[in-house]
Order: structure tokens, then C-alpha cells, then sequence
């Protein structure tokens, strides 16, 4: 079956790849900035329908909900804006994240959001093929679907990006997609400023391409949503420091357990404090060992609850 | 990190917290207000202006329309912003906004969360601190929002609002904040037309560090207002962006807890399935309850000894209801002995569930763990997965019985058998029962527990009870738990521990804060001398009453000096020695705690005065008596951590009976009422505490010498409210009258006293009734009726012993004493015609026509009318509709009001005699006697000979006493069982006696209003058995809907039957399926129509349209006839056969009985 239909698909997928260059270019020309990140994710191989299904909705998915994420996220965010119904494609994007879910990870049928993450994917299995479990001539539709859906949220995605050019407000709308964009890895240069900051803290020999992909996800929702008169240099420096240090944080001698019954301290956020300041104590003097150090704690702790007055750290003062 | 900035974490975890989103907020993400563009293209010639609320301010009146049609529709198509949703996904307590816009309305809502918008200060919210029903406040009005609503355009315009704008905010902190809230202020600018200078307004009321301003400028820190209220401590301003704050706290841990910030969808387990309940169905039932969904069963973290031990003395110190699942998912709540039996009874009624069981009753008195036991079994039932659990904690809200009756149904709809409803109320056991029949009477499947103070009176199989002490093995189970949690017990202390029952509740007294040296465990010493509980508190480092209260006050700051704290303790004997705000509010607090009732928020600040307690948390954080509530309506509570501490406290304060009563009158005094029927929680305050200390409640002797006073506290209220709530009149005029009836019978008071105080109660009553306004819920009408006619009642009480040493006067008022006796049956009549709870009108009846039989002060023929209809109307009544108080209570008016018929009033010659002024009356006293009903043991021979004689009379066919009794003697004769009296009973009835049924069911609906069910039922058997199928239906319809409230409504009791007895058989086809394939309708060819029916009573796997059932019965309940399969007479479920021929009459009273 996979051979008659083969064409259909492929079609689509080079429909894909030409509506793809037409966003790349709008985009271009409205923000001067990429769309997105480039799309790493391999292409779907498609020599076998279910093979092709798994591999078209990882591809999918690392393209429009991670490279393009913010993207299109801001484009289907406007769609009212212009006169365009996004509904469509947005359901599509919520269902392209939970098929990518059920196939890339083990899902507890125990856990309410796994089940509900199972249950999405079979009615979208039961609408695109009549099976809520495809069977072996089934994934071809369900495939011919996935792509005929991601086709539409794209065409939906240009036709907004074509309105926003038209539109009374395009340079303000057009400012606030550059402005999207230049919080993500796609205009920052994430890499960039992490070198830098590892430069300062003298912790150059880190592998700062791992820590990276750890982080930027986290540092790109984190700047997201910092105001437009923030100085967005200086809160980027901020979270690649503060991840360089909870990277770089020394294995102690002692643990919370100690801290606690010395420190005649119950479980909580003090804990965590005083378990930081033996950190940075045994920062400044790394050849002390586990007596030497609660000591030392035990000293400073007294000292710096004194200075700072009354604060306690489960939040009371 | 900064003290102010952890400590708005606290604040936001704890609530309630506020929103104050200034006209920034669309220009906050881009710098650009996305509506400044199609607003300035709406109209022409609009003057430039760089933002929108500058643009609004230069409209004129003539395109004002347009301009803001223009913003309306402009605004409905933005997306928010990514930092909006991360602000508003806070369940935020109410949210204020100086822009006009609706965005920040639509990314309030979700799927959690209603919003209720305000934008007028002559609206206020019934729930106004909600987090799922949310307040947005619109200080300038919205775009959207209708004409009167509308934001203002022009500076004349603007000016105008700004009073409104005002008003509104005002009620931040006025009524919202409380002491412990706070107020978060984001994308507000020194340019907003809520400016500087209206933000003080708000900012000055407030207390420290209450306030937040992120997102803060120069410009706005050069403004002398903030700058003042910086100075003052009471704002806090942050450069930083609020959604940064958020989401850094988040990717600390802080504010997720579950409870209070995962407000999703919400599902149920059935085994391996999940059903997620219905956010209405989950809306309605959460401000009362808990259903026991996926999220609480997860399973807990792993911990160390030491959280574990914190989170044991946490759970040891916290309020009963509060903390309490997390508490035993991690095992942390000891298990009584009880438990098990508990449990073994809920599991055997789960399994076995039928209609009509009583409810299980937990019972014990306060500290026997009763709160802990019903929340594990609550739990541990949900964690099986096999049935649904709703937990109804004790709290200030009264559970909605139809929204648990929506929950129950949806359980049911799903694959869920029945569900476990565990109320631990600590009320009256009839509230269980009034639930169980409300529940029955629709044919829920549902097992209810309870829990009640222990009583003496109760001792029936339907009762648990919870032991005080540890018994038996119990003491080394304890100790091995303790253990667990690294606390061991000395030997030496352990008899005195299974001894005290007051152990449990100081335990966490007796904890240190920290295990300390960890490793080597804890031991405790206890002291020998007095219980755990009073040692605990005496010994306690905050606490050693009298003085140390304001010692423990001086530590924390919050009195000035030690010296003036003390200043009048010992001075004046009598005097309060409670004279400072913080003083107060323990004081008041501990003493209805120690009554088991929590004090709102509100009512406690207006006691002690809200300008005294500013620093209200910091006191309670220190001082640690006291503990915050929060319920899901925003409402706060405070309480002493348990009511047995709080008596012990109170106790050993040596608090006298003056000033316990004058602490309880002054908060009596305070309440105010809402505008609602139900008054809102400061009433349902009032309402719990009498039913602790008032009439109905087990202190009643203590505190009845005070019921005026208390009468006199709440009138205060009620007239100081703005509208006066009937729920307190009701309470007032009980409380009237059972004064009166405690100082009669002391004779402490003259008798001119007690009647004025019944002339008080009477006016408040009427004044009550007549302004109550039409409510499709009958409840309060009815009791205030019932209220209305035991005054009329007490007045003829005091009448009658209104002569020289409690004499009857001479000469007697007759009139008074017949106009009395008159409204008495008028209005319990009236009444009973209204309530669904129809035994309270009876009961007042019947104790009023005792007295005034006893007393034999009217004519013989009046005496015996009255009689007569009191008889009659108890014996409408069917025992099984009744709770096992009212049905003791129905017993013993039944024998004392038969008892004085029998005296002389049924004898012959009396009979003939009065044959000759009331024909009907003797009629029917004579067949009453005739039948054996009088005595409770009516025989065959007598009920024929007595329906006979009524038969032979005509007058009596149209008497409403005569017709009652004639349906109750037709049917004994008939079947052997008092109408509606039996289950499945089959109906050996000609079409004579259908003839003859349906002529008395027609002369009964003419001539009696209360009987009006029993009359439709009957009407409609009797038309089905006489073909007319379609007006039996009809018939049916109006007997469902006089049946509501009626608890064997959907019990079986007949069967389509021919005139030999035998039940008729029927060959149904399905004909229509219900979605869920559970139940449907059949056409039955005999019957030429649609009859209902239930596919599991048939016990098809896979029933289909056209499929044909088995042969079936006809069974008839109140909502009408239902196919059954034909079972074996005698069986299980089968008919109950009786025959033509007769059958021996079982005794009225056995029947009256338990079984």
C-alpha cells in the first residue's frame, strides 16, 4: 500500500518544504531576524507507514514546537488580530506535542496526565484512520493526515505573517515578532554569552554546549517574560550565571543531616542556606574536612544570623 | 534575598492574595499598546496622543460610542502576553484594574476558575475573596461591560468615575486584605488614572510590607505618595518584573502546592479507569467538601526521619480539618483499634447497599480522633478505586444537599457503583438522616457516615464508638508509631498515658520544635501531676494563664509593656481582665473554640477592632494559639488548634460563666449578615454555636439561664445589619421562647416578663415571615412557621398556668385559648403543607394539644375535634420517613394522645352523644377504636367492621379525618399493610375496589390538603388497574413531584397484580436505550405504551433496541411504574404475595419499630 501512496506523500512533504522557505523569507523580510533555529531533527523516513508516521511526528514537532517555537507561537497568537481562526492549528500543535510524547516516552497509565496524554492521540488515531489503535493498513492515513495538518497550520501561519504586512499596525506587529524572537537561542547567541560568563567565572573547561541544551529552554521561557525597558543583556548574564553555579557547586563533606543537628535545625529552606554557605566556606578553604567544616559553619552561621537581624528562611521576619 | 521578598512568597502561599494590574499592562511585554493604533484609526480627527488612556481622555461625547466599540473588539482579538498568563495562573483572591479593556478578564478564566466581574460598587459578590469564582474589578469600567459600566472618555467624564474608581478600591483594605493578605500591584505607572494619590488612599490601610509594586521606575519612585508609603513599611517596591518573581520562586519550589496552585482537571479512580469530574459538579461541592480525587492519592515523597518528624508535629499542631491528607498518605495518623470496626461496617454497607439504611454514626467525645479516623477511612475507601468519596469536613459552610445529590448522580453515570459520602459534621444525627432520606428520596446509591458528640441516649447498631483513651493494645501500638517517628515513651509513663484521654491533643505541646540531636532520638518525660494537656499548656514557653497571655503578647511585640498589659488583671474582681485587641481576640477565640466552633475573620476583627491587629499574623505566628482557616470561598476562620485545648485553656484561665457568656454575646452581637437568604458564614457562626450552647444543644442546661441575654445579642445584629436576616430572627424567637420555658418552670421571672418576652418573639417571627422573600427551597419559611406556632403554643402554656400558683386563670379567656389553639392547627397545618420535613409541625401539635387536654379546659366536643386531628394527622405519617429521635419522640406523643382518647372519649355513650352534635367525629372515634388502631394493633375483624360503620355514614365520606382514616382501614382490609406501608406487595384488589379507591382518592384530594401524595398514588394505581394507562401516568407525574422530600420514593411497594393477588406478567421490547446504555424504555404490548426500565435489573450484557426481555413484573414507586424480571414470589426482590382471602394484620406498633 505504501508504494501507490508514496507519491501523495512526498508531494505533501515538498509542499511542506516550499511553504517552509515562503515563512523563512516573510520573516526575514518583517524582522530582518531567522524564524526560527534550523531544524536538526533528521527528515521522516518514510519506508514503511507506521516507521514514516513515528519519524514524520518527531520531525514535526522538533521543527514547529522547538525551532520554531516562538515563531509560531506569536503568529497564531495575532491570528484574530487578522482576521484569521488559528483554531485549527492550534489544536494541531497540542496534538503534535502529545503524539511526540506518547512516542518518545514511557507513559504511566496511572498517572492522570499520561492518560490523558494516551487518551488525546487515540481520538486523534480514531479520526484519521477509524481505529483508535491503527493496525498495519491504517498508519498510512494517519500519516496522510499528520501531514495534510501540519501543511494547514503552516499555510495558517503565512496567511497571518501576509496580514501582519498588510496590516495599519505592521511595523508595531512586526516589532513585537523581532522582539519575540530576540529573547530565543535563534537571535541571542546562547553559546555567545555562556563562553563569557564562564570566561569571568574562570570555569572555562566546562562542555558549555551541554549545559546549553540543558538550559535554554528554561532561560528562553525566562526571558520571555521580562519587559520590553529591561535591559535584556544583563538578565541573560544573569541566568547563564546562575546556572554556571549551580553547575560548578562543590561535592561537601558534610550533609544536610549534619547541618541539621548541628545547627539544632528542623528541615526546611534554612537548611538549604546553611548548607550553601558550607559551599562557599569550603570554597574559600577546601582542605577542611567534615569536622572542621560544620565548626567553621557553625561559627559563620551564628555570626551572619546576627548581622541580617531577624530573617527567617521559611519566609517569616 | 531579602526579608520583605521571602516573605510575599509566604504571603501568596497562604492568601489572600490581590492584583492591582494598572493601564501598563498591554505596553508592559513590547513597550507599544497594541490599541493605541485602532483606537486612534476609529474615528477621524482624533487628537494624537502617545497612549491609549491619554487618547480615551480627549473623545468627545459623539464618537465616544464608537471609539469604545472600536477598543472592545480590538482587545477581544489580542492574545496576552506570556507574562500575563504566568500572573494570572496565581489563584489570585480578587483582581483589581485600572484598565478598560477585557483581555485580563479572558486570561483570568479557565478551566478552573470563573470570573465575576464588578464595575460598580452598588454590586457585591456573594463570595467575595473566591478564588474560583474571582472578582475582577473594573475601577474605571470596561469597554464590553454594559452602558452604565462603560470607562469614562473626556476629563469631565473621568473625574466623575474617579469617585467610583474610589469606592471600589476602598474595599481592598476595608473587607479583602485581612490582616495576613496581600496586595501585588504590577504595570501600574505614575501617569495611570488611578494615581499616586488614590493608591495612598488604598496603601495607608494597610500593614506592613502588605503591599507590592514591581516593575517600579524612577518616575515612580520619585513620587511623594509612594515615597511615603515605602517610608511607612507598607509598600515594598520591586524593579523586577512580577512574572520573573513568580517563575524564580517556582524554580525554587515555592509556590506549587497543590491544594492551593494546581487547580486543574480533577479526576476520580475506578479501578484502572480515571473520570474526571465535571467542573461545575466539581464547583459546586468543593466549597463544602473534598471529593477524594487522583491528585490526593498520589503516592507521598519519600522523607527523611527528620521532615518526618516535623511533618508530624505539623500535623499534631495544625487545626483538625486542615493538612490532614498529606498527613495520612505519609502514614503519619495513628490508627485506633475503632477503625477497623468502622471500616468493616462501611465496607459491609458499600457492598450490600440498599435503599433506606440508616447512616453509620462515628461517635465520641472531643479528642478520640474521630476527625482523623473519618478522613483515613475516606481515603483509604478512595485509594481501593472501587467506589467515590466525598468528604465533608466540619466548616462554617453547610453542605449543599443537591449539589452532593449532582455529585452522587454523576458517579453513578459513570462505571462507579455508589459512593461513600463521609460528613464529619459533628451535628445532630437527624442533619445525617435529613441527607440520607434527601439522597433516598432520589435513589442515590450512597452510604453516608457521620460523626456526633457522644450520647447516652443512642446505643443502636448504626453506631461506632470512638473510645477517649487508648485501650487495650492500643498503648503499644502508640508507642511502636512513635517510635517510627523516632519519639519513644518511657515505661514508666504509659499507664498515665492510656489513661488521659487528653494525651493525643497535648502531644504536640510536648514535642520540641527540633528532635535536635537527631541521631539519638527523642525521649519523652511526661509529668505526673495533672493531664498531659493542662501540664502542656502550664508548662508551655508561650503560654501559663492568666498572665503569661500577656507575657507571651510582650515577647512577640505586640503590647507595649509587660506592665500595661497586666494593668487591670486582679484589680477589679469581675472586670475583664482582656482589655487590649490582641487579648481579646484570644479570648473570644478560645471560648468558641472550646464550644467547637471556628470564628470568621471578620466578625473576630469587629470585635476587637480592625485598627488594633494590623500585625494579626506576626501575633498568631508567635503566640501560637491560635490557627488560620481558609476555606475555598476566600473565607478565613480562626480557632484554637482543637476544641479540647481550648477548654482546657479556657479551664485553666478560670474564665467565669459572666464572662464567657459576655464574650460569646459580644460575638453574637457583632455577626453581620450577608445579603443572601442564608445570611453567609458570620449567621451560619451564630447558627452552629446555639446548636452547641442554645435549646437543641447538650449544654442547654448550662447556658438556658442566658438565653435572653444571648436573644438580646443577636436581635442587636440583626438590627444593625443592613438587611435583617430571618435565619437570626429565627434564632432570636427560639431563643425567646426557650427562656420562657426555663423560667416557668422556675418560676424565676413574673409571669407579665415572660409574656412580654412571647409577644417579642411573636413580632419577630411575623416580621420575619413577612419579609421573607419567595424561595423555591420551602426550609426557612418552614421552620420559622414551626417557630411561629410553638410561640402560639407557649402562650397558651403560660395562659393555662396563669392563675394564683400556676393555676388555670378563672375565669378563662375562652376566645385567647380557642384563637390560640386555632393558630396552632393553622399553622402547623400550613406548615406541614409546606416542609419536607413535616414531623417538627406535628410534634408542636401534638404537645399543645396534650397540654391544653391535660389542663381540660375546653368543652368536651372541642377537646375531642382536637383530638381527633391530631390522631389523624400522626397517623399520615410513616415511621420510615422519620429519624430515630423523631420516631422515639412520635411514639411517645402517639401512646400519651391515645391514652387520653381512652379515657372516656371512645366509650359508647360518650359516642352516641356526640353522634348527635358531629356525626363525622364520632364516626370516626368509633373507628378508630374499632380497628385496634388506637391501641397500635389494628385485627382484621375490627378494620372491616370500622371501615363498614365509615362506609354506613354518609357525613363521614366527606370528613378530611374520617377520609384519612378510610384510606388507611381500605388498604389494611385490602392488602394487610397501611398504604405505601410495604415493598413489592402484590394488590388483590377487584375492579370494584379499584372503583371504590379511586372514588375515596378523589373525595380525599377534595377534602384534605396534606394528603395530597397518598391521593395521587392511590389515583394512579387505581387507573392502571382500571386500563386507563395514559391517566394513571398523569396521576404518577403529580405523586413524583409531591414526593420530592419523600424517602421510600423510589421503593417498589406494589406490583401490577390481578384480583386474586397474583402480579400480572409483561412482555417488554426495548424501544429507546439512555447513552450509557444503564436504563431505557420497553413497549410493552399489553399495556399499548412505554414503560421504563434498568438494564442491570434484567442483567444483560448487551442490550439492543428490539431486543425482547424476559417475562417482567410491573412495579409501581412515586415516580411510577418500572419493569422488573418476573422473580419468585418470597425471593429476593421478588413480589410479596397477598391473597383476596386475607392475611393476618401486623402490629401498627412492630411496625413502628426498629426491625
Amino acid at each position: 500500500m505504501i508504494a501507490s501512496a508514496r507519491p501523495v506523500l512526498l508531494a505533501t512533504l515538498s509542499e511542506l518544504d516550499r511553504r517552509k522557505n515562503e515563512l523563512e523569507m516573510l520573516c526575514d523580510a518583517l524582522t530582518s531576524c531567522p524564524v526560527g533555529d534550523p531544524v536538526t531533527a533528521p527528515r521522516p523516513v518514510l519506508s514503511s507507514p507506521q516507521h514514516g508516521f513515528v519519524t514524520t511526528t518527531i520531525w514535526l514537532s522538533s521543527w514547529l514546537e522547538e525551532a520554531w517555537k516562538a515563531s509560531m507561537k506569536y503568529l497564531l497568537g495575532q491570528a484574530l488580530r487578522v482576521q484569521v481562526d488559528p483554531v485549527e492549528a492550534e489544536q494541531f500543535r497540542h496534538v503534535l506535542g502529545r503524539l511526540r510524547t506518547f512516542f518518545a516516552h514511557n507513559l504511566d497509565p496511572s498517572n492522570t496526565r499520561d492518560r490523558s496524554t494516551r487518551d488525546t492521540c487515540y481520538a486523534w488515531f480514531k479520526d484519521a484512520c477509524g481505529s483508535r489503535v491503527p493496525g498495519d493498513d491504517q498508519w498510512e492515513r494517519c500519516l496522510e493526515a499528520l501531514l495534510e495538518s501540519a501543511l494547514r497550520c503552516l499555510q495558517l501561519a503565512i496567511d497571518v505573517a501576509r496580514a501582519i504586512e498588510g496590516h495599519p499596525d505592521s511595523g508595531t506587529l512586526s516589532n513585537m515578532w523581532r522582539d519575540r524572537l530576540s529573547r530565543t537561542d535563534v537571535v541571542v547567541n546562547y553559546l555567545g554569552e555562556l563562553q563569557r560568563a564562564a570566561g569571568d567565572l574562570g570555569c572555562e573547561g566546562l562542555n558549555l554546549n551541554q549545559i546549553r541544551d540543558r538550559y535554554s529552554k528554561r532561560w528562553a521561557e525566562a526571558l520571555s517574560l521580562i519587559p520590553a525597558n529591561t535591559d535584556l543583556d544583563a538578565a541573560t548574564t544573569r541566568h547563564m550565571e546562575q546556572a554556571l553555579l549551580a553547575e560548578t557547586g562543590r561535592l561537601l563533606p558534610v550533609t544536610a543531616q549534619d547541618v541539621m543537628e548541628r545547627l539544632v535545625l528542623a528541615p526546611g529552606e534554612s537548611v538549604e542556606v546553611a548548607l550553601r554557605l558550607a559551599q562557599v566556606l569550603h570554597s574559600l578553604k577546601p582542605a577542611m574536612d567534615s569536622a572542621s567544616l560544620l565548626e567553621s559553619l557553625v561559627g559563620n552561621w551564628g555570626q551572619l544570623q546576627g548581622q541580617l537581624g531577624l530573617i527567617r528562611f521559611d519566609g517569616h521576619s | 534575598m531579602t526579608a520583605q521578598y521571602e516573605d510575599l512568597i509566604s504571603r501568596l502561599e497562604q492568601g489572600p492574595s490581590f492584583l492591582l494590574l494598572g493601564q501598563k499592562y498591554l505596553r508592559l511585554e513590547s513597550g507599544e499598546d497594541p490599541l493605541v493604533g485602532p483606537v486612534s484609526r476609529s474615528v477621524e480627527n482624533l487628537a494624537y496622543a502617545p497612549d491609549l488612556y491619554s487618547l480615551l481622555s480627549k473623545v468627545r461625547d459623539d464618537t465616544r460610542e464608537a471609539v469604545l466599540a472600536t477598543l472592545a473588539r480590538a482587545a477581544a482579538e489580542l492574545t496576552a502576553p506570556a507574562w500575563l498568563n504566568v500572573v494570572l495562573d496565581l489563584p489570585w483572591n480578587g483582581v483589581f484594574g485600572t484598565a478598560v479593556d477585557s483581555l485580563f478578564l479572558r486570561a483570568l478564566r479557565n478551566d478552573w476558575r470563573q470570573v465575576q466581574p464588578v464595575a460598580a460598587s452598588s454590586f457585591r459578590p456573594s463570595t467575595p475573596r473566591s478564588t474560583n469564582q474571582v472578582q475582577a474589578v473594573l475601577l474605571f469600567g470596561g469597554a464590553d461591560q454594559p452602558p452604565e459600566n462603560q470607562p469614562p472618555t473626556g476629563r469631565l467624564g473621568l473625574g466623575a468615575r474617579k469617585v467610583e474608581a474610589r469606592a471600589l478600591a476602598q474595599r481592598l483594605p476595608d473587607e479583602l486584605i485581612t490582616p495576613r493578605g496581600v496586595l501585588v500591584i504590577e504595570a501600574w505607572g505614575a501617569d495611570d488614572w488611578f494615581d499616586s494619590e488614590d493608591l495612598y488612599g488604598v496603601l495607608s490601610r494597610l500593614g506592613h510590607g502588605q503591599a507590592h509594586l514591581f516593575s517600579v521606575g524612577s518616575a515612580e519612585l520619585d513620587d511623594e505618595f509612594l515615597a511615603a508609603a515605602i517610608a511607612e513599611g507598607t509598600l515594598v517596591a520591586h524593579a523586577e518584573d512580577f512574572a520573573s518573581y513568580v517563575e524564580e520562586a517556582r524554580r525554587r519550589g515555592r509556590l506549587t502546592d497543590l491544594q492551593r496552585f494546581d487547580s486543574g482537571g480533577h479526576r476520580i479512580r475506578h479501578g484502572r479507569e480515571f473520570h474526571e469530574v465535571p467542573r461545575g459538579i466539581w464547583d459546586a461541592v468543593t466549597p463544602f467538601g473534598q471529593p477524594i480525587d487522583a491528585n490526593l492519592l498520589a503516592a507521598p515523597p519519600v522523607q527523611s526521619q527528620e521532615l518526618r518528624y516535623l511533618r508530624f508535629r505539623e500535623f499534631l499542631g495544625a487545626t483538625e480539618s486542615s493538612n490532614i491528607w498529606s498527613a495520612i498518605s505519609s502514614g503519619l495518623a495513628f490508627r485506633r483499634d475503632y477503625e477497623a470496626d468502622l471500616r468493616d461496617r462501611v465496607d459491609t454497607a458499600l457492598t450490600s447497599r440498599g435503599l433506606l439504611e440508616r447512616p453509620l454514626l462515628l461517635e465520641g467525645q472531643t479528642g478520640s480522633g474521630k476527625t482523623i479516623a473519618l478522613a483515613s477511612l475516606a481515603y483509604s475507601v478512595a485509594r481501593e478505586g472501587q467506589h467515590a468519596v466525598l468528604h465533608v469536613p466540619r466548616r462554617a459552610i453547610r453542605p449543599s444537599f443537591e449539589a452532593i445529590d449532582s455529585f452522587c448522580e454523576w458517579v453513578e453515570n459513570t462505571s462507579i457503583k455508589t459512593t461513600l459520602l463521609v460528613w464529619d459534621g459533628m451535628v445532630d444525627p437527624d442533619e445525617y438522616f435529613r441527607l440520607a432520606k434527601y439522597l433516598d428520596a432520589r435513589g442515590r446509591k450512597a452510604v453516608l457516615v457521620g460523626s456526633c458528640y457522644r450520647s447516652n441516649e443512642r446505643r443502636t447498631r448504626q453506631v461506632v464508638e470512638a473510645p477517649a483513651s487508648l485501650v487495650s493494645g492500643e498503648m503499644a501500638r502508640f508507642a511502636q508509631h512513635l517510635e517510627s517517628l523516632g519519639i519513644t515513651i518511657s515505661d514508666r509513663d504509659r499507664p498515665l498515658i492510656q489513661k488521659d484521654n487528653t494525651f493525643l491533643s497535648a502531644l504536640y505541646r510536648l514535642l520540641p520544635e527540633s528532635r535536635g540531636a537527631v541521631s539519638g532520638g527523642l525521649v519523652l518525660e511526661l509529668r505526673h501531676t495533672e493531664t498531659a494537656l493542662a501540664a502542656a499548656v502550664r508548662t508551655s514557653s508561650t503560654y501559663s494563664p492568666p498572665s503569661a497571655m500577656a507575657a507571651a503578647l510582650a515577647r512577640a511585640g505586640l503590647v507595649d509593656s509587660l506592665t500595661s498589659a497586666l494593668r487591670d488583671i486582679g484589680e477589679s474582681a469581675g472586670a475583664s481582665p482582656y482589655q487590649g485587641p490582641y487579648e481579646r481576640l484570644v479570648n473570644v477565640v478560645l471560648v468558641a473554640s472550646r464550644h467547637g466552633q471556628s470564628v470568621p475573620l471578620e466578625l473576630a476583627l469587629r470585635v476587637v477592632g480592625r485598627d488594633g491587629v494590623r500585625n494579626l499574623p506576626q501575633l498568631l505566628g508567635k503566640v501560637d494559639l491560635i490557627r488560620w482557616q481558609e476555606d475555598r470561598g476566600g473565607n478565613y476562620l480562626l480557632s484554637a488548634r482543637n476544641e479540647l485545648e481550648a477548654q482546657i485553656l479556657v479551664t485553666a484561665e478560670r474564665t467565669s460563666e459572666e464572662s464567657e457568656i459576655k464574650a460569646l454575646a459580644e460575638l453574637l452581637s457583632e455577626v453581620r449578615p450577608d445579603s443572601t437568604l442564608s445570611g453567609g458564614g458570620e449567621v451560619q457562626f451564630a447558627v452552629d454555636l446555639l446548636n452547641r450552647i442554645g435549646p437543641q444543644g447538650e449544654q442547654e442546661g448550662r447556658f438556658a439561664p442566658h438565653f435572653l441575654r444571648i436573644a438580646d445579642a443577636i436581635s442587636h445584629a440583626n438590627r444593625a445589619s443592613v438587611v435583617p436576616n430571618q435565619r437570626l430572627a429565627l434564632l432570636e424567637t427560639n431563643l425567646c421562647r426557650k427562656w420562657v420555658k426555663y423560667a416557668q418552670r422556675r418560676q424565676l421571672s413574673d409571669a407579665n416578663e415572660r409574656a412580654q418576652i412571647l409577644e417579642r418573639a411573636e413580632q419577630v417571627v411575623e416580621e420575619a415571615l413577612a419579609t421573607l422573600p419567595p424561595s423555591p427551597r420551602p426550609g426557612l419559611r418552614a421552620n420559622l412557621l414551626v417557630e411561629q406556632a410553638s410561640v402560639a403554643g407557649s402562650k397558651l402554656y403560660e395562659l393555662l398556668r396563669s392563675g394564683p400558683d400556676g393555676s388555670v386563670p378563672s375565669p378563662l379567656p375562652v376566645d385567647l385559648v380557642n384563637g390560640l389553639v386555632d393558630r396552632v392547627q393553622r399553622v402547623t397545618s400550613d406548615t406541614m403543607r409546606v416542609s419536607a420535613d413535616k414531623y417538627y409541625p406535628m410534634d408542636v401539635l401534638c404537645w399543645v394539644t396534650i397540654d391544653v387536654l391535660e389542663k381540660n379546659v375546653l368543652p368536651e366536643h372541642e377537646a375531642t375535634v382536637m383530638l381527633s386531628e391530631c390522631i389523624s394527622r400522626l397517623l399520615l405519617f410513616d415511621v420510615a420517613d422519620l429519624s430515630e429521635k423523631q420516631e422515639a419522640k412520635y411514639n411517645a406523643r402517639f401512646a400519651d394522645l391515645a391514652a387520653l382518647a381512652r379515657d372516656d372519649k371512645v366509650a359508647d355513650e360518650r359516642l352516641q352523644e356526640l353522634a348527635k352534635h358531629d356525626e363525622p367525629l364520632a364516626a370516626y372515634l368509633y373507628a378508630l377504636r374499632m380497628s385496634g388502631l388506637l391501641r397500635n394493633a389494628p385485627v382484621l375483624a375490627g378494620v372491616q367492621a370500622a371501615l363498614t360503620h365509615l362506609k354506613s355514614h354518609d357525613a363521614a365520606m366527606n370528613d378530611r379525618r374520617c377520609l384519612r382514616l378510610l384510606v388507611d382501614l381500605f388498604w389494611l382490609a385490602k392488602t394487610g399493610h397501611r398504604f405505601m406501608g410495604g415493598e413489592r406487595l402484590t394488590l388483590p384488589l377487584t375492579r370494584e375496589d379499584w372503583l371504590e379507591c379511586r372514588d375515596l382518592a378523589d373525595r380525599l384530594r377534595a377534602a384534605d390538603e396534606l394528603s395530597l401524595m397518598r391521593v395521587e398514588f392511590m389515583r394512579a394505581l387505581s387507573l392502571f388497574h382500571l386500563g386507563l394507562v395514559n391517566a394513571a401516568y398523569d396521576a404518577f407525574r403529580t405523586a413524583e413531584q409531591q414526593s420530592l422530600t419523600f424517602r421510600r420514593r423510589v421503593v417498589s411497594m406494589y406490583m401490577a397484580s390481578d384480583s386474586s393477588g397474583s402480579p400480572l406478567k409483561f412482555h417488554p421490547v426495548i424501544r429507546q436505550l439512555d447513552a450509557d446504555q444503564r436504563k431505557g424504555r420497553c413497549w410493552v404490548e399489553e399495556l399499548g405504551r412505554e414503560v421504563a426500565f434498568q438494564t442491570h435489573d434484567f442483567a444483560i450484557s448487551d442490550p439492543g433496541v428490539g431486543l425482547a426481555l424476559p417475562d417482567s413484573h410491573v412495579a409501581f414507586n412515586l415516580r411510577g411504574p418500572i419493569l422488573e424480571p418476573a422473580r419468585s414470589p418470597g425471593g429476593r426482590r421478588g413480589p410479596t404475595v397477598t391473597s383476596s382471602l386475607g392475611v393476618p394484620l401486623p402490629s401498627t406498633m412492630a411496625r413502628r419499630g426498629r426491625k
